[in-house]
């Protein structure tokens, strides 16, 4: 049997997490608080998922960089490439917070958006 | 009979007459030390006993520790280097070393008709011993009567008042006192006083326990007697060193920075120049004032007749929150000091930060500046005794400065007796800050008697303005200058208050500030309590933008101290 | 010299700027000015660009930066005034403003409300008596932050970061995100010092080593950082010999502890809590000095924005009482840190002050778990809340109607414990 533990990274209550699994089949979680941390627990024995920040390079604004984030999480193991890719393009201000930046990043289904509004230089 | 008496005090110490030392002495009176030993300190003991001999006119101190390989720097790349480039400029005087020394001297000589070049391996002025001491001016009462610097102490700081009004560096004259807490230490102070009378320090007055107290609350405990000496002053070495630099340079000196001299070159006993990894400059005059690598230099010119061995010191910085004494306030016999020290204390800076030490330690190597625990707690020590106040939770920086003595804990300034035109001003440990007035006097002296004719500089000018501190100013003329260039609204460090136009003004000042620390000495940025963490990243970009350099070239302090490795996109 | 009159001036446009100035706006104070050094609002939050804020108080997680775009969005539309590029250089004992920027030089402001909210300044290497050289290549995680996130700048190639903050731990996944080597996170106690979710999401998807009970002891290289030494301490944290090891590395990044900025707050003569580092304040954040309120981390350490904000609110809402003045200055009793409490603000109460709710920020000594937070007036138990976990670095709150106050005299001491279910 497949005993994972798993400190939640949801909230701050970091709750401890015991999965069960057999087979590759999950037969028990617990010792979380909410559905979100039993979630968490579940795809972090399948397929991990991690929110996504980093900076993109900025054009036409006295400042370097725009900060993004993806508005869902994407698998862990996807990181890397993502990182990659969104270090070769660029943005240009002025920029709304929301903006689209990179749809359906690496066909995940997770945007990447504008953590910030940046007006343009001038 | 040198050598014979230097032999017997060996045999003499139980310690070191386990050891062969081979020691000769030739025609001029230089001994020469051979042999090997198990620690570094017993190569400085062995060292001082040839040094304290009567007679002796230099040691060279070749003693090595067991097993350890020394590592010297091979220059045959450099010098091909230079020479390759040739002569790049050719004057009366070449100065080697950008220290206080160096820069006291080419000012003085600025006042004749002389062409001179200053050459200074580091990439500003001050980066030596002159930027890592406490500032002292000291009075002259706690060095040896008869001993070169001794005589020179008493004089230079006689005229440090003339040379603060003429180049506007912050100085204060506030005097200095040893405490006394018991008989012991009241017969130890008595010699200091004595010292003094027989130096000519002037003005020295024993006072009680009531009076001293009275001149500083701030001791914690009432002293038996103390020894109040008036003459004592304060400056930051650094300002000075800059001050004299910028006012030598606006009467015609040249500087050139980051520049290493790698060789000297002679013909027929005389001197013809220097090579440096730049090229090759020719002069009728070389002065040697390079601090630390002085003996190196001149072993280059072909005079080695004496060593240098680097003994450091420990300086600790407080916050300006908390109160100390406000001038040198030492209890005299730390029993544990280094002997060749003075013992450290606590002071105050020209700006109001207490300052703690110098611990005094002898170190093998001459790049080895790092602090340690011990030389930290011997520094913080010496101030507690006094202020108990300051804590260690005050302390905002620390670091060590390496100063350069030779064997004969003395001064060695004069021509070569065997390259006529090489002037060593050599060996210049405490009481160098204060005696640099009177050593580039006496350099002038031996320049003028060596000469035929010199003709003054008609445009001579001693005053130097010192630049804007917005900090000090009153509003109106805070609100007066922002006017005038916005720049001085902008503030860059919030610690000490200092504006853009202040760094940039810095940047572009007569000896120009290319690095972090330069910034940091000509205006006070990043000497506060955050420690450059606020002001830091932007005077990179400042200073990237002033010079028209890209971030990635920004330094700390020259050489490979980058403070950005690359950009990320 | 520009001269502002102004109903409430508030230094710091971070997060618990912003948050006062809305607030205050909510409350009906007419002309409101934020005072910020910085070329944007949102101070440190500019430059935190990882997620994590907003839970609590959105209920949405978000980025520093994003977060902060929620009130410069609200402020924008607002009439409230902002002075970017402002650096206040004073506040003396009359409660004027002097501060300082390139358009309007050096202006006094004088306002009837002051609202102290200019957050931390980090701990640097020397307070943490790193021996060794001063070589470039080592700074504070923050500033190593604000080249990396503001400026795009890698300052090294291969990292050792001290201390297990927060600051520390994101510090160490963004390097690994940038292409920085990260040797190891040492922490000189025997805990790590941020959150455990930081630990897992920073450390360990990473095999970033986290080594308790170390400490660098000594930084190597003239000029440029060539390595570190670290080694094990002892429970008084001195280092043990014979366990040194050297660390190639050309950056050491500090993330070792937090200071809250109060320079201007000892220029205004506002007196300062020995525990929190920060002014001693009462229930409406109010400071010893009449009018002169605090709030975020200048008032003490805080672990999460979202609550920095919530103190941001407090100060405005007691600002507006202060004008209409409703606000007692006596300030009779004092609370009190019990047993397990590190620290407890507000410091002072004032019964008749007092709002619909009492509201307690309080940090543990050390982790419980099952805790109980008891407080006490004049000996009587209150109110008591139970907490399933309570953890050194993080803030833990309590609030409880302030009616359970009223029936005593408005005196004593307000004792604040935590202790272990059952204890």
């Amino acid at each position: 049997m497949d005993i994972k533990k798993y400190t939640c990274i949801v909230c701050p209550m970091s709750c401890d997490i015991v999965l069960k699994a057999e087979k590759g089949k999950i037969i028990d979680v617990s010792g979380f608080t909410c559905k979100r941390g039993e979630n968490f627990a579940r795809n972090e024995y399948i397929n991990p998922l991690r929110t996504l920040t980093t900076v993109i390079k900025l054009e036409n604004s006295h400042y370097n960089c725009l900060p993004v984030i993806s508005d869902g999480s994407i698998p862990k193991d996807l990181i890397g490439k993502s990182l990659a890719l969104l270090k070769k393009i660029s943005v240009k201000a002025p920029v709304t917070k929301d903006d689209l930046i990179v749809e359906d990043l690496l066909s995940t289904g997770v945007n990447i958006i504008a953590a910030k509004s940046v007006k343009e230089r001038g | 009979m040198i050598k014979r008496r230097i032999l017997r005090a060996l045999k003499q110490n139980s310690e070191l007459s386990t050891f062969h030392i081979d020691v000769k002495v030739n025609e001029d009176k230089v001994v020469f030390l051979n042999g090997e030993v198990d620690n570094w300190n017993q190569v400085v003991k062995i060292g001082h006993i040839a040094g304290k001999r009567r007679g002796v006119n230099g040691v060279v101190n070749d003693i090595r520790i067991k097993g350890q390989k020394i590592h010297k720097k091979d220059k045959t790349l450099l010098i091909k280097k230079g020479k390759e480039i040739g002569i790049v400029d050719e004057s009366d005087v070449v100065i080697i070393g950008g220290g206080v020394i160096g820069c006291g001297i080419a000012r003085e000589l600025s006042k004749y008709k002389l062409k001179i070049n200053l050459i200074e391996k580091q990439e500003d002025v001050s980066e030596g011993a002159s930027k890592a001491n406490n500032g002292m001016i000291h009075p002259g009462n706690a060095v040896y009567p008869g001993t070169l610097k001794a005589k020179l102490n008493v004089k230079g700081n006689a005229m440090y008042s003339d040379w603060a009004r003429e180049l506007g560096f912050g100085f204060k004259r506030t005097g200095s006192i040893i405490l006394a807490y018991d008989k012991e230490q009241k017969k130890i102070m008595n010699l200091a006083y004595l010292a003094g009378k027989l130096n000519g320090v002037p003005n020295m007055k024993k006072l009680n326990g009531n009076e001293i107290m009275k001149m500083e609350p701030t001791i914690e405990k009432k002293p038996l007697v103390g020894l109040y000496t008036p003459t004592t002053a304060y400056v930051d070495g650094y300002d000075v060193t800059i001050a004299l630099a910028e006012n030598a340079s606006m009467n015609g000196v040249k500087f050139h920075l980051g520049t290493e001299v790698v060789d000297v070159i002679t013909s027929n006993g005389k001197v013809k120049g220097v090579i440096t990894d730049k090229g090759i400059f020719k002069a009728k005059y070389i002065i040697n004032c390079a601090g630390i690598y002085a003996d190196e230099i001149s072993e280059m010119a072909g005079d080695r007749f004496f060593t240098l061995h680097p003994r450091r010191g420990c300086i600790i910085i407080f916050d300006k929150n908390k109160t100390g004494v406000s001038r040198s306030t030492g209890i005299v016999n730390t029993s544990n000091r280094n002997k060749q020290s003075k013992g450290g204390g606590p002071q105050q800076t020209v700006e109001g930060n207490a300052l703690w030490g110098p611990s005094a330690t002898e170190i093998p190597n001459k790049e080895d500046k790092g602090v340690t625990r011990e030389e930290f707690e011997y520094a913080f020590n010496s101030g507690k005794r006094v202020n108990p106040n300051i804590t260690k939770g005050d302390v905002i920086t620390y670091f060590s400065g390496v100063r350069a003595p030779d064997y004969k804990e003395d001064f060695i300034i004069g021509m070569s007796k065997k390259v006529d035109g090489f002037i060593n001003v050599a060996a210049i440990q405490s009481p160098g800050l204060a005696s640099a007035p009177a050593i580039a006097q006496m350099v002038e002296n031996i320049i003028l008697e060596n000469s035929s004719s010199i003709e003054k500089n008609l445009n001579y000018n001693p005053i130097r303005k010192p630049p804007i501190e917005f900090r000090k100013l009153p509003l109106e003329k805070q609100d007066e200058l922002i006017r005038k260039n916005p720049m001085y609204g902008h503030i860059v460090c919030r610690c000490e208050t200092v504006t853009e136009a202040e760094i940039v003004n810095a940047i572009h000042s007569p000896i120009p500030a290319t690095t972090i620390d330069a910034i940091k000495r000509r205006t006070r940025s990043s000497m506060g309590r955050c420690q450059g963490g606020f002001c830091g990243p932007k005077i990179v970009n400042i200073l990237a933008r002033e010079l028209g350099k890209d971030v990635t070239e920004i330094t700390l302090k020259g050489s490979n101290s980058y403070i950005i490795n690359s950009k990320s996109r | 010299m520009k001269i502002i009159n102004t109903d409430l001036a508030i230094i710091g446009g971070g997060p618990a700027g912003l948050a006062a100035a809305l607030e205050g706006k909510k409350q009906g104070i007419k002309n409101i000015l934020i005072l910020e050094r910085n070329d944007e609002l949102g101070g440190i939050l500019q430059q935190c660009i990882h997620d994590g804020f907003g839970l609590q108080r959105f209920k949405y997680q978000m980025s520093g930066p994003q977060y902060a775009q929620m009130f410069i969005d609200e402020i924008e539309k607002s009439d409230i005034h902002v002075k970017l590029n402002t650096m206040v250089l004073d506040i003396n004992e009359n409660k004027a403003i002097h501060a300082v920027n390139s358009t309007d030089g050096v202006i006094e402001i004088n306002s009837k409300t002051i609202i102290l909210a200019m957050g931390c300044r980090e701990r640097t290497k020397n307070q943490v008596f790193i021996w060794g050289t001063r070589p470039s290549g080592v700074m504070t995680a923050g500033s190593l932050q604000r080249y990396m996130n503001i400026e795009g700048l890698l300052p090294g190639k291969k990292a050792v970061i001290l201390g297990s903050g927060d600051i520390g731990l994101i510090m160490a996944r963004r390097m690994t995100w940038e292409g920085i080597d990260v040797e190891g996170v040492y922490e000189v106690m025997s805990n790590p010092g941020g959150l455990t979710r930081n630990i897992v999401q920073c450390l360990n998807d990473y095999n970033i080593p986290l080594h308790l009970s170390t400490t660098v002891i000594e930084i190597h290289g003239n000029h440029r950082l060539k390595g570190v030494t670290v080694a094990k301490v002892d429970n008084k944290m001195n280092p043990i010999n014979g366990t040194e090891r050297y660390i190639e590395c050309d950056l050491l990044a500090l993330s070792v502890g937090l200071i809250p900025e109060n320079e201007l707050s000892k220029k205004a003569n506002v007196k300062l809590s020995n525990i929190t580092k920060g002014p001693e304040l009462n229930e409406s954040m109010m400071t010893s000095i009449p009018g002169i309120f605090a709030c975020g981390n200048v008032s003490a350490v805080f672990d999460l924005a979202d609550y920095v904000s919530e103190t941001g609110e407090l100060a405005a809402r007691g600002a507006a009482k202060y004008i209409r003045n409703e606000i007692n200055k006596e300030s009779p009793i004092e609370i009190v840190p019990g047993k397990n409490a590190a620290l407890v603000l507000p410091q002072k109460i004032n019964i008749d002050n007092l709002g619909e709710q009492v509201k307690l920020y309080l940090r543990t000594r050390k982790i419980i778990e099952k805790a109980v937070v008891n407080v006490s007036l004049h000996g009587n138990l209150v109110h008591s809340q139970k907490f399933r976990i309570v953890r050194p670095p993080e803030m833990v709150i309590t609030n409880f109607p302030s009616d359970k106050l009223k029936k005593f005299q408005n005196r004593g001491k307000l004792t604040v414990e935590i202790v272990r279910e059952g204890d």
